[in-house]
């Protein structure tokens, strides 16, 4: 055995006990704000769902008029927005703070009180962001608020400003979490856990900081840019005084196509642990799963022209970028070989949170062949602003991101809570989420190439198919909304009445399974030292 | 204390601080790309651009410039001093590298209320806006990074900080990373204008 692991030399001013309201707003410690982290991510996605519900029960029927042409703006502005920068970013970021101190065998992150503060400030922004239908009018020109509809002139509601200020200051929030990920991953890691016996999931927060460092600047440059020209009377992305509308969409994008890697790569991570474990074999080709990721992360920061192949931008620069783009879709897929190759030959073992990885698997795979589709200039310039364009996101994000938080979600409740989730109402939820989410998102593909436009409110009564798809559209989200109030009954009645999970309920080889089941405030008193990259498998055999 | 090589004289903590540091400086960077962008971007398509741009003294900026490379090197003697327990150059070298910002940042001010008064505002054209913002949120980290020095300064005066100090480390980070932003940013903008 090895002397006890470092500590920190003053005592933090965290409670010890994990009750009473004032230990959970004055923690630093990383498992409760993991949880926080966690708890305000399902919140703002229930918001987020709510939203997108008012939005089918509006298109479910043509020339409804339930939501108005405004408030239905500001609707589809909302959901994009908070799903995802407060409910896909901060359940990802929740794991990573939760997990990554415990799977790289350290007690803490390498800071505790930025830790805190990055929680705080991104739910500080987020309350922001929903202030501003109190102070006048939701933000109402889409997630990606493109100039200059975004500009005071189109948008003369306050909506706009606090969704610049609202994304600067979760901004800030990310980048601090992405600083702590960093250099927690460098600093802490176990005697004996080098680079490459780190577990997937440590290895993909740590790239995934690195596309944060790189992408929120570009993102918060933009934004600071926009709040100018609505509060101080700036020119940036006004074409008609000298600006330029084009500017904003590279500015975003260049931020935007990197976000998508940020809303991915750790759901890959999440992913690359839940399948070896089910499938009751080692993960297959590790270093090309770390490869890979790390070449998406070069890739990513040149291929943002992608979103503004309709912009003009002329023959080169749309090959370029068109041609970048489709070369992702490689590394991508050495992932996914990497999974099937996995549980080839495995006893898979179809518990809730396989099934989701599972059906991620499938969903990103969709999401991703219709991501090419969009890789290639002539397509994009049919299918841009249609449905089809909305089907491709919810397969990557939802089918993809989401499901992988779910897989998360039921692969490490009995670790967070110490009480396994119930597998019935797991299973209900599943079932009811998955076949929802197909129907809803499967058909939009449909609609799309049936020259459906996005982001309008209705649609006329006489076109060939509109009403039907759309109705069934509707009905799918309703089934995933039945699914969440499974999942939401399911993590209520777990927390009491669940059996109780010990250590290692899935047989799990990654160092967060090595200590109690919920861990205690330090993580671990001793660990010896990390031999191979299932430590719980090596000291089991001989301790 | 001899003079390290800077990796052994840190124990874990403190390297964190400086990595940590150095990560979010290089995050920072791609923020002033991404502005340096924009002000070259609407150099190079706006027609009326070399008007506005004769308003912009290159000399005496270029006085200021001088003077803020020169509290670089300042800094770097009041800790290097710091840490070889040699208070009395300490203080002077610390006064001289406050003294230098503040002249830095006074004369941003002073520049912009000259621009000012020959209506060159945020709103009046695009080279207002690029020119302030850009210049505005160089100004904003001089003046944070003024802050941060005077702090750090006072709790080394006061003994507050370990000797070596990460904290103090990772300000003179800072003050280097706005001292090479600026000549990058003076570069592009006043003798960018020169050239073209």
């Amino acid at each position: 055995m090895l002397p006890p692991l470092p500590e920190p030399k003053t005592s933090l001013p965290s409670p010890f006990q994990r009750d009473g309201l004032l230990a959970w707003l004055t923690t630093v410690d990383h498992k409760m704000l993991g949880i926080l982290y966690l708890v305000m991510a399902l919140g703002y996605f229930l918001m987020g769902g709510l939203e997108a519900l008012a939005i089918r029960i509006q298109l479910a029927r043509p020339e409804q008029d339930l939501i108005g042409p405004e408030t239905f703006n500001q609707l589809f502005t909302m959901h994009g927005t908070t799903m995802v920068f407060l409910a896909l970013m901060p359940a990802l970021i929740g794991f990573a703070t939760y997990f990554l101190p415990l799977m790289i065998g350290a007690n803490e992150m390498a800071f505790p009180r930025l830790n805190a503060m990055s929680f705080w400030t991104t739910l500080f922004g987020g309350l922001l962001l929903y202030f501003s239908p109190f102070a006048g009018g939701a933000p109402d020109a889409g997630w990606f608020a493109y100039a200059p509809l975004s500009e005071k002139n189109y948008s003369f509601s306050p909506g706009l400003d606090y969704y610049c200020m609202g994304l600067m200051v979760t901004g800030i929030g990310s980048i601090g979490a992405a600083l702590n990920f960093f250099v927690t991953t460098v600093t802490m890691r176990a005697k004996g856990m080098s680079w490459m016996k780190m577990p997937l999931f440590a290895w993909m927060i740590f790239i995934n900081s690195l596309l944060m460092l790189g992408a929120f600047p570009l993102l918060n440059a933009g934004l600071a840019m926009l709040f100018l020209d609505r509060q101080l009377g700036t020119l940036f992305f006004l074409p008609d005084q000298g600006g330029s509308a084009l500017l904003w969409q590279h500015f975003f994008w260049a931020f935007g196509h990197p976000e998508v890697y940020i809303l991915i790569l750790p759901a890959f991570g999440i992913i690359s642990e839940v399948v070896p474990v089910f499938s009751r074999k080692k993960i297959y080709g590790y270093p090309f799963l770390v490869g890979s990721a790390l070449v998406i992360t070069f890739l990513a920061f040149g291929v943002w022209g992608h979103h503004l192949f309709t912009a003009g931008m002329g023959k080169i620069v749309v090959s370029f970028f068109g041609f970048g783009s489709l070369l992702i879709a490689i590394p991508t897929s050495i992932k996914l070989v990497n999974w099937l190759a996995t549980m080839w030959g495995g006893s898979l073992r179809f518990t809730v949170s396989m099934m989701f990885a599972f059906a991620f698997i499938l969903d990103f795979t969709i999401g991703g062949l219709s991501g090419v589709a969009f890789a290639m200039p002539p397509a994009d310039w049919a299918l841009t602003d249609t449905y089809f364009v909305v089907a491709h996101i919810h397969y990557v994000f939802l089918g993809g991101t989401m499901f992988s938080v779910f897989a998360g979600a039921y692969y490490w409740y009995p670790k967070i809570c110490g009480r396994m989730l119930d597998v019935r109402l797991g299973k209900a939820h599943f079932w009811l989420f998955f076949i929802g989410f197909q129907l809803t998102f499967m058909i939009q593909h449909v609609l799309g190439i049936l020259g459906m436009p996005r982001r309008v409110y209705t649609y006329p009564v006489d076109l060939p198919w509109y009403g039907s798809l759309n109705f069934l559209s509707t009905s799918g989200a309703f089934l995933m909304g039945l699914g969440m109030l499974a999942f939401l009954w399911n993590l209520y009645r777990s927390l009491k009445h669940g059996e109780l999970a010990g250590k290692d309920p899935w047989g799990g080889t990654t160092l967060e399974w090595w200590t109690e089941s919920p861990p205690p405030p330090k993580n671990f008193e001793t660990l010896s030292e990390i031999r191979s990259r299932d430590p719980v498998l090596d000291w089991t055999k001989s301790p | 204390m001899t003079e390290g090589n800077g990796k052994e004289e840190f124990d874990l903590g403190q390297r964190q601080t400086l990595l940590m540091m150095k990560a979010f400086l290089c995050s920072e960077t791609l923020f002033f790309v991404a502005l340096i962008i924009g002000f070259v971007f609407f150099r190079h398509y706006t027609t009326d651009w070399a008007e506005s741009q004769r308003a912009l003294d290159w000399k005496t900026s270029g006085a200021y410039t001088v003077a803020l490379i020169l509290s670089s090197l300042t800094l770097n003697f009041a800790v290097r001093c710091y840490e070889k327990a040699k208070k009395g150059a300490f203080l002077v070298w610390a006064v001289l590298t406050a003294a230098l910002g503040l002249a830095f940042l006074g004369h941003q001010i002073v520049e912009y209320g000259d621009l000012y008064r020959q209506s060159i505002t945020m709103s009046s054209s695009i080279f207002g806006s690029a020119f302030y913002t850009l210049t505005g949120f160089h100004t904003l980290h001089v003046a944070v990074g003024l802050v941060v020095l005077s702090v750090v300064f006072t709790l080394m005066t006061f003994d507050k900080l370990r000797c070596p100090s990460s904290g103090a480390r990772a300000a003179e980070y800072y003050w280097h990373f706005v001292d090479v932003v600026w000549i990058v940013v003076f570069t592009i903008v006043y003798l960018g204008g020169v050239v073209v």
